[in-house]
């Protein structure tokens, strides 16, 4: 009996093994993904898709080095990744960066704005199928879609040139056609991109309100669109060369009319701008730190056209990051960009002249009476932060040998020390606990209302209207309790270049500005230097300027442009290198 | 999309299938063959049919043994084998026959497992009789488990006096010569001689010939005679890895298995084990073997930490033998069988193990004075700063310790590690049984301390395993395997990166100009972030734990349908796998300080998150594998042995994956989710399921034992690919011809006592699909998850949900294909003193999966998924030779194998404009260093400006010139060269030594590579990069210094120096003593009256002398991806003492 259960039980396993062999078992899907149909059919997720494209807008304060640090504005502390740009020898096979390693790439990362471009274009390729019970939803969707793409597509030309203008999306069956792709001229690109803006402009509303606030607007497109004209117009663009003959990097045709087109583009979102409500934020009253201060840490603010929001990179770094990464070293952060004394001198006396070393009034007290901007802009020595004043000077012990204050190399963390003796404020959130880790989202403003009044200043001076000029460049100067400008000829052009130099610092204007006027063979083959404060013994400080920090080099024509990694131009050879590399 | 089913586990693998149609009935099993792989009841299952008429004994047993896996032990002096007999047996149980055979004669027998005795009962009685008159000597001989081992010939030498053991094992002989040789053998065994030298009690052990017939191999679904094997297929013994004292079986094979590479890149406890490869690299992705532990591919837990005492056998399958695993086979087979119990009395055995961990080694680098003198260098030539960063007295302070605050001279490494720290292993296991009930039990424990002073990073280990078998009914035999392990891993609190690998790094290349602990005790902020090596190591960050937790249960059976035709049976299995992961990391906020300059106070600095905070996730995974085999096993006409099986086999497994955490503990007192702030509560989780299903079988054919054939085939089933590419079919056959057993070799060359040739050829598949850290699956189709979440809002931050695609699918995906051809023999010769095995292989893979990475351009915009695009082959050769003998008192054997394999890319898909001296087809699989060839020094303003010598970026005086490749006179990323060399190693050797003196044994294992290559570049560099290596430093050039042979000081992350280049490339070609065993058996007569049987002292080692090139760096070792030195924990050496007790 015993031995009949055993054969029972045994013939059980068998037949219950047997029977488990179906095919079935094999078909199986995956439970930690959403299909492509899927995504395509239901409109709740097309709009997460739609989200998604707005978390991957490339945004400024890219990995730890600030693209202030690759032009006359700032140096990065730790130099990684800037030396090639700002030494002159950047080459299409250095990727920018002495070590190819993650520490950081320059500016934004190519493949990134490629990969958003493709996925904006999977949505033109697919949103037709989407059943939507109110077109106003989708048209909406198409807008966003629209201003996105071509935000990413200059951010692309406006480093490379003219880039290959791709408006479908691959997979792996056709993706053979992208190797016949040739770069489209800076023409086709610049006229595709106005026409997107516009596109874009008429399918939006001027603004959002509540939670949606941030998406793309009509103001925004129409401020991308300004800007576009506005560089466009730029002598780089319009300058004859031989060494571009398809015409990657500028006009065929020089055409004076563009700086008539940009101011228009500019008036037009300037006006669209007021219309949407949309003003200069100016509280706080004459507290220009609080003011500027608040442009930048209060989100949504009224000045705010467009930003890219939250602390998300889309690098894996928290955008909230640079309040650790950037502060003196004596107070625990990094110390990371620094901004030259090619920076600060600019800074005008308060009562709109010239700083001068040169002056014994000036020499003696640097930073006293200055454009309220520095103070917002740059924490120099003295200057008060988290509770106590920047120590950025040496002294004498008593045993005759020297030291420094905490923000020195012989404070803590000496080796975040600032070589050139600044440390940058702007941006900077000064209730930030170093080391904490907690970091506040930061959002990274693509455009804000100063910009475009100092977008239709340059084209309306460029276009011979000067007055014109005058009232947009003073809009700005009033705000930050500045004398208005009078000037006229090539004093008001210096006036609209210092304007945008000390508005727009950082904000990833200099590095184009100085490229496009053509002024970056004089202005960046100036070496950077610093500061060296000395404390005497009776608590006055000596100020030696000119403190070598780094050793600068600018090739021209070469270095107007980037050069495209070689390992793209290698996969497809269709694929043209810019001039000169 | 298909609903989530919610059935119970059985529904899930059994029921709910039931209903479905029957796709594979009982019918196709029956009709297909089989063969017997049962190994405790073998004397019971085993039938043979004879018909020998006027035969010799001994032509009898020859033809037993070479029909079933017997093998006869016996003395010819004792057993009359040459009485002619008739043998007329159909189907018997080799009991009945040989009771026929002796039957009225004083022969007995005894079968233990495979082992038949022959016993003259006559003469062993006469020998009692003996040993009570005379009392010269006597002795008792056993076997190397201490059994007594009766039947043992045991003669004076040089003259006829002799006798044999009785039943015990015990012997005595009268009217001995003082000078005296006494000469002990036995079939099977290894003779021994011993001199009386005035003695009268000689206890003899004798042990197993190596190559002892009764040798099985595990051929995956089932067993062979070595002898007979045509694959190649190498085997190790549990007993001789448990030597090695480390907790992971992979660090204990290498140099042992030819054709097995292996490299250790950590010592870190819990994390140590090493990347195996069998022969080389074949595919661009994941290299690693199949792994099948009792029966069942992949399962949970691996083999890595499996209790080395439970291990029976550990064997490789390198060739064609492997495609019985098909569409998983490509990268070769691991076959690991854990012990089982044997028929017989219970045996209980301890051991215990003590050992002491120390580094392999620990890089030199330099002291304070000269790190500054560094600093003074980067400054002065480097950043062009006029102000040198110390003066000369300053630097002598740091030399002459005269101002320890200021200027100190702080060694971190001496600071931070121990000198030792310890690891203990404990084991019983119980084994033993009857007749109906076999069993081996085991239970295990191990610890592992790290390094680093009041280091809370740790391993400890507890197993469990339990092997029964059951003999039900004559015919059937169940079998119940339970094994359960516990893992649990401890690690500080990783707050910043600070974790494992990191703090090794930050450690050896600490500044010394940095004070570690103020005088007073403070722990100071040694770089920014708040590291400190102490306070990195020490728990004061929070801890991370690690726990994983294995169980695997068997339920199996062999059933013999001799009832329905003889040979037949089934067998049939269900095996379960389910690991639990459980991770947890407690973060906590610690304090640094600083000395302030300008107040001469410590000021504090606190790091961490502002309150404690709390991340854990688990998961779980649950597989289920299930067999059924239907086999046959017959031999026709004597000569025709044929034995073949059909299998189906099916595996589903889900996982499962849950994660939570709080930040904002009001306590660092309790460690529990619930205690967080529920305001920062998170949480997340998600599944993936997948299955195989195979079919397949195995023909072996044997002609006379001489002529070998076996056909192996799979038809295999996998769900990483999309329905028309999902199965495949992979064969292997192989071809096998014992020459010596021909009369031409017998009679021409009898000194080769044993010759066989064998050949294979195969086709095998990989599936495994890996990139990105991860098993990907589903690559056909194209996928989106949640992902990217925006932020909007302005002033009102919300956020809003993402999604994004993972993947663009490849709806043509489906497996590589290996084809493998290899060719060998084995020999044997003075009589099996000698051993020597050769194979000669290629592999070649084709379809290879990967990305396309480096054709398709970024602006194309796609998530890549693998494709099958690259092709690749390999080839090599292993050669073993093996060597035992007894010289006086010294019992030997020392043995040595040695492997060289090469593999090339035969085609990668990379771009045409990718200049040749890039491209990696053509290059070994893992030619991944792409960098400067360095060819000089610019040691003059003439080198800086001769124009062959172009410079790369800012290079000046004192950096390295670098080849310009291209020849257009920039140095530019085209110069860089993709380099022949890998750091996986072509050559691979092994020499194992033996030794056994009275009570003494000695076993030795050394090992060592060669074509294998290391890049060193450690990370120095101002800043809080970190200091040099005492030997860079020495041999920098310098201005005052023009000659020296080394390049200027580098940065990391500034000059050219440091880029990738051929400067920082070494040969890492090592031997090392891997293993040394130095063991004590207490006398027998000591521990008699204790009933202990066995009590063995010994001390052992791992990683005990490393002979290598290398100066600062362990040979094994690695450089991080970005190509910096010693970013993982370095390699242990362990000195350990133990004692094994059985009773």
């Amino acid at each position: 009996m015993k031995r009949n259960y055993y054969n029972i039980f045994v013939l059980g396993l068998s037949l219950f093994f047997t029977f488990s062999c179906s095919e079935s078992i094999l078909e199986k899907e995956p439970l930690d993904a959403i299909s492509d149909v899927a995504v395509w059919s239901d409109p709740a997720l097309v709009q997460s898709f739609v989200n998604a494209r707005y978390n991957q807008i490339s945004h400024g304060w890219y990995s730890e080095a600030w693209e202030g640090s690759m032009c006359d504005e700032m140096f990065l502390t730790w130099s990684r990744s800037c030396e090639p740009i700002n030494q002159g020898y950047v080459s299409p096979s250095t990727k920018h960066s002495m070590n190819g390693g993650h520490w950081g790439e320059t500016g934004r990362d190519w493949g990134t704005e490629w990969k958003n471009i493709g996925a904006c274009n999977a949505f033109f390729d697919n949103i037709d199928n989407v059943v939507y019970t109110d077109p106003a939803v989708k048209n909406q969707l198409v807008g966003e879609i629209t201003f996105i793409r071509a935000l990413m597509y200059w951010d692309l030309v406006n480093r490379w040139g003219g880039m290959p203008l791709i408006t479908k999306s691959y997979n792996i069956n056709t993706v053979s056609e992208i190797y016949d792709i040739k770069r489209n001229s800076y023409k086709d690109n610049i006229d595709f991109l106005v026409a997107e803006c516009d596109k874009a402009a008429g399918l939006l509303p001027a603004s959002f309100t509540g939670s949606d606030k941030g998406r793309a607007t009509k103001v925004a497109a129409l401020a991308l669109k300004s800007r576009i004209l506005l560089y466009a117009a730029s002598p780089l663009m319009n300058d004859a060369r031989s060494d571009d003959p398809d015409n990657l990097v500028h006009y065929a045709t020089p055409d004076a009319n563009r700086w008539k087109k940009a101011a228009d583009a500019a008036q037009a979102a300037l006006d669209a701008a007021l219309d949407g409500g949309y003003k200069l934020f100016d509280s706080y009253g004459d507290d220009v730190k609080a003011k500027y201060d608040g442009i930048f840490l209060e989100g949504g603010n009224s000045e705010v056209l467009f930003d890219r929001e939250g602390g998300s990179s889309t690098l894996s770094l928290n955008l909230g990051y640079i309040d650790e990464a950037n502060g003196p070293n004596g107070y625990g952060s990094w110390g990371g960009n620094t901004p030259i004394s090619e920076f600060v001198d600019d800074f005008e006396m308060a009562d709109g002249t010239r700083f001068n070393w040169s002056n014994p009034v000036h020499a003696a007290n640097p930073y006293l009476n200055r454009d309220p901007r520095l103070y917002f802009t740059v924490l120099c020595n003295g200057d008060m932060w988290k509770g106590r004043a920047v120590e950025s000077f040496f002294f004498k012990k008593a045993d005759g040998t020297e030291t420094g204050g905490q923000d020195t190399k012989y404070g803590g963390n000496s080796w975040n020390t600032s070589a050139s003796g600044y440390n940058v404020r702007k941006f900077l959130r000064e209730s930030h606990v170093v080391n904490s880790w907690n970091f506040a989202p930061r959002n990274w403003i693509w455009f804000r209302l100063a910009e475009v009044y100092l977008n239709l200043a340059e084209a309306k001076y460029n276009s011979g209207d000067e007055a014109g000029a005058k009232v947009a460049l003073n809009a700005i100067r009033d705000r930050a309790r500045m004398p208005q400008v009078t000037s006229s000829g090539t004093q008001l052009w210096n006036d609209i270049v210092y304007e945008r130099r000390v508005e727009l610092a950082f904000e990833e204007h200099r590095y184009f500005d100085e490229r496009r006027w053509k002024i970056a063979e004089t202005v960046l083959n100036r070496n950077a230097t610093g500061i060296r404060v000395f404390k005497n013994s009776d608590g006055t400080f000596t100020y030696t300027p000119g403190q070598f920090v780094e050793e600068r080099k600018f090739i021209s024509p070469r270095m107007y442009w980037l050069p495209i990694q070689l390992d793209e131009i290698n996969k497809n050879p269709n694929l043209q290198q810019n001039p000169g590399y | 999309m298909k609903k989530n089913r919610t059935y119970g586990l059985l529904y899930e693998f059994g029921l709910y299938k039931m209903i479905k149609i029957m796709r594979f009935t009982i019918f196709i099993l029956l009709l297909s063959l089989t063969q017997a792989f049962a190994v405790n009841s073998y004397s019971q299952q085993t039938k043979l049919s004879l018909d020998m008429r006027n035969a010799r004994i001994e032509e009898v047993i020859d033809q037993i043994e070479k029909n079933t896996e017997f093998f006869f032990m016996y003395n010819k002096n004792m057993i009359d084998v040459d009485r002619k007999v008739d043998v007329i047996a159909d189907d018997k149980n080799v009991s009945e026959i040989l009771d026929k055979l002796f039957k009225g004669t004083d022969v007995s027998y005894s079968i233990k497992d495979r082992q038949i005795m022959l016993i003259n009962n006559r003469l062993n009685g006469e020998g009692k009789e003996m040993n009570q008159q005379q009392k010269s000597v006597k002795g008792k001989v056993t076997d190397s488990s201490g059994a007594p081992l009766p039947g043992v010939t045991v003669f004076v030498k040089g003259t006829s006096i002799g006798s044999i053991t009785d039943i015990n094992g015990s012997y005595s002989l009268s009217n001995i010569p003082e000078n005296a040789t006494l000469q002990f053998s036995f079939i099977g065994m290894k003779s021994q001689e011993i001199a009386i030298a005035g003695k009268t009690e000689i206890n003899v052990t004798l042990t197993e010939e190596s190559f002892g017939i009764d040798e099985v191999v595990a051929i995956g679904y089932g067993t062979q005679r070595k002898a007979t094997v045509t694959g190649s297929i190498v085997t190790t013994k549990g007993d001789d890895i448990k030597a090695t004292p480390t907790s992971s079986i992979t660090n204990t094979l290498v140099g042992r298995l030819p054709g097995l590479v292996s490299k250790n890149t950590s010592g870190e406890p819990g994390y140590d084990d090493a990347n195996l490869l069998i022969r080389a690299k074949n595919t661009f992705g994941d290299n690693s073997p199949l792994v099948v532990v009792d029966g069942v591919a992949d399962r949970a837990g691996g083999f890595a930490r499996i209790d080395a005492n439970d291990i029976e056998s550990i064997t490789v399958l390198k060739d064609a033998s492997a495609a019985i695993y098909g569409s998983r086979a490509a990268n070769g087979v691991i076959l690991v069988t854990t012990k089982r119990g044997k028929e017989g009395k219970t045996s209980v055995s301890y051991t215990f193990d003590y050992g002491l961990r120390t580094p392999t080694m620990f890089p030199k680098m330099t002291d304070a004075a000269d790190y500054a003198t560094a600093l003074n260098e980067i400054t002065r030539l480097i950043d062009k700063n006029p102000v040198p960063m110390y003066t000369d007295a300053e630097i002598q302070k740091f030399r002459d310790g005269s101002d320890p605050m200021n200027y100190p001279n702080i060694d971190p490494i001496k600071e931070a590690f121990n000198k030792y720290s310890a690891q203990k292993r404990h084991n019983v296991s119980v084994s033993g049984g009857t007749q109906t009930v076999r069993y081996f039990t085991s239970l295990g424990y191990q610890y592992e301390d790290n390094n680093y002073k009041e280091s809370v990073s740790n391993y400890k280990q507890y197993n469990l395993r339990s092997n029964l078998d059951i003999q039900a009914t004559k015919d059937l035999k169940l079998f119940v395997n339970i094994s359960l392990r516990q893992q649990d891993r401890q690690s500080p609190g990783n707050t910043r990166g600070f974790g494992s690998g990191e703090i090794w790094r930050n450690i050896i290349q600490g500044d010394p100009r940095k004070i570690i602990t103020y005088p007073n005790g403070l722990r100071a902020e040694v770089t920014s972030g708040g590291y400190n090596p102490l306070t990195a190591v020490d728990g004061s960050t929070g801890y991370v734990q690690n726990n994983s937790t294995y169980i695997n249960g068997d339920l199996g059976f062999n059933w013999n349908f001799d009832f329905i035709t003889k040979g037949l049976g089934l067998d049939g299995g269900l095996y379960f796998d389910k690991d639990n992961g459980f991770y947890k990391s407690f973060l906590k906020r610690y304090t640094l300080y600083s000395l302030n300059n300008t107040t001469g106070n410590y000021d504090p600095h606190q790091y961490g998150p502002t309150n404690a905070s709390l991340s854990e996730n688990m998961n779980h995974r649950v597989g289920v594998t299930s067999n059924l085999k239907l086999r046959y096993q017959r031999t026709f006409n004597d000569v025709h042995n044929v034995s073949a099986f059909v299998a189906y086999e099916q595996y589903e497994q889900k996982y499962n994956y849950l994660s939570a955490g709080r930040n904002d503990f009001v306590s660092t007192a309790l460690d529990q989710v619930f205690a967080g702030d529920r305001k920062t509560m998170s949480n997340d989780g998600y599944a993936t399921e997948s299955a195989r299903q195979n079919y397949f079988g195995r023909v072996d054919y044997a002609y006379a034992q001489k002529y070998l054939f076996q056909f192996n085939w799979r038809y295999d089933g996998s769900e990483n690919f999309p329905k028309d590419n999902r199965f495949g079919f992979f064969p292997g056959a192989s071809v096998g011809w014992i020459a010596s057993e021909e009369s031409f070799w017998k009679d021409n060359l009898p000194v080769v006592n044993y010759f066989k040739l064998r050949g294979s050829y195969g086709k095998m598949g990989n599936d495994k699909i890996r990139y990105n850290n991860a098993d990907q699956h589903y690559t056909y189709l194209t996928n989106y998850t949640f992902d990217w979440n925006a932020t909007l809002g302005g002033d009102n931050p919300a956020a809003y949900t993402g999604v994004r695609q993972v993947q663009t699918g490849n709806p043509n995906v489906t497996w590589e294909v290996a084809t493998t051809y290899n060719l060998g023999f084995d020999a044997k010769f003075l009589n099996s003193a000698f051993n020597l095995e050769f194979d000669i292989f290629k592999q070649k893979r084709d379809h290879i999966l990967d990305q396309s990475t480096a054709v398709v351009p970024l602006y194309a915009a796609l998530e890549l998924p693998a494709e099958n695009v690259g092709s690749a082959e390999s080839q090599g050769f292993e050669i073993a030779l093996g060597y035992s003998k007894k010289i006086n008192k010294i019992e030997f054997n020392v043995g040595g194998n040695f492997s060289y394999a090469k593999s090339k890319i035969v085609n990668f898909n990379e771009p045409d404009a990718t200049p040749e001296w890039q491209k990696k087809t053509g290059k070994p699989i893992g030619a991944d260093w792409l960098m400067y060839e360095a060819i000089g020094i610019y040691r003059t303003q003439a080198d800086l400006d001769n124009p062959k010598y172009p410079r790369l970026g800012n290079a000046e005086l004192g950096d390295l010139i670098f080849n310009d490749v291209s020849g257009d006179g920039i140095l530019d990323g085209n110069d860089q060269v993709r380099l022949d060399k890998t750091d996986t190693p072509e050559i691979i050797f092994g020499i194992n030594m033996g030794a056994k003196y009275k009570q003494f044994e000695l076993t030795m294992l050394w090992q060592g590579a060669g074509n294998v290559w290391i890049y060193d570049f450690f990370e120095g560099g101002g800043g809080g990069i970190g200091t040099y290596t005492q030997d860079y430093f020495d041999n920098r050039w310098t201005p005052e210094n023009p000659t020296a042979s080394g390049p200027r000081i580098y940065d990391r992350d500034k000059t050219s120096t440091s880029k990738p280049n051929t400067f920082f490339l070494h040969d890492a070609t090592y031997l090392r003593l891997k293993n040394l065993e130095l063991a004590y058996n207490i006398p027998q007569q000591l521990l008699a009256k204790a009933k202990i049987n066995n009590l063995r002292l010994f001390v052992s080692g791992y990683n005990l002398l490393t002979f290598s090139g290398l100066k600062d760096a362990d040979p094994e070792g690695t450089a991080s991806d970005q190509g910096y030195f010693g970013w993982s924990n370095i390699q242990t050496k362990v000195y350990n003492f133990g004692l094994n007790l059985t009773f």
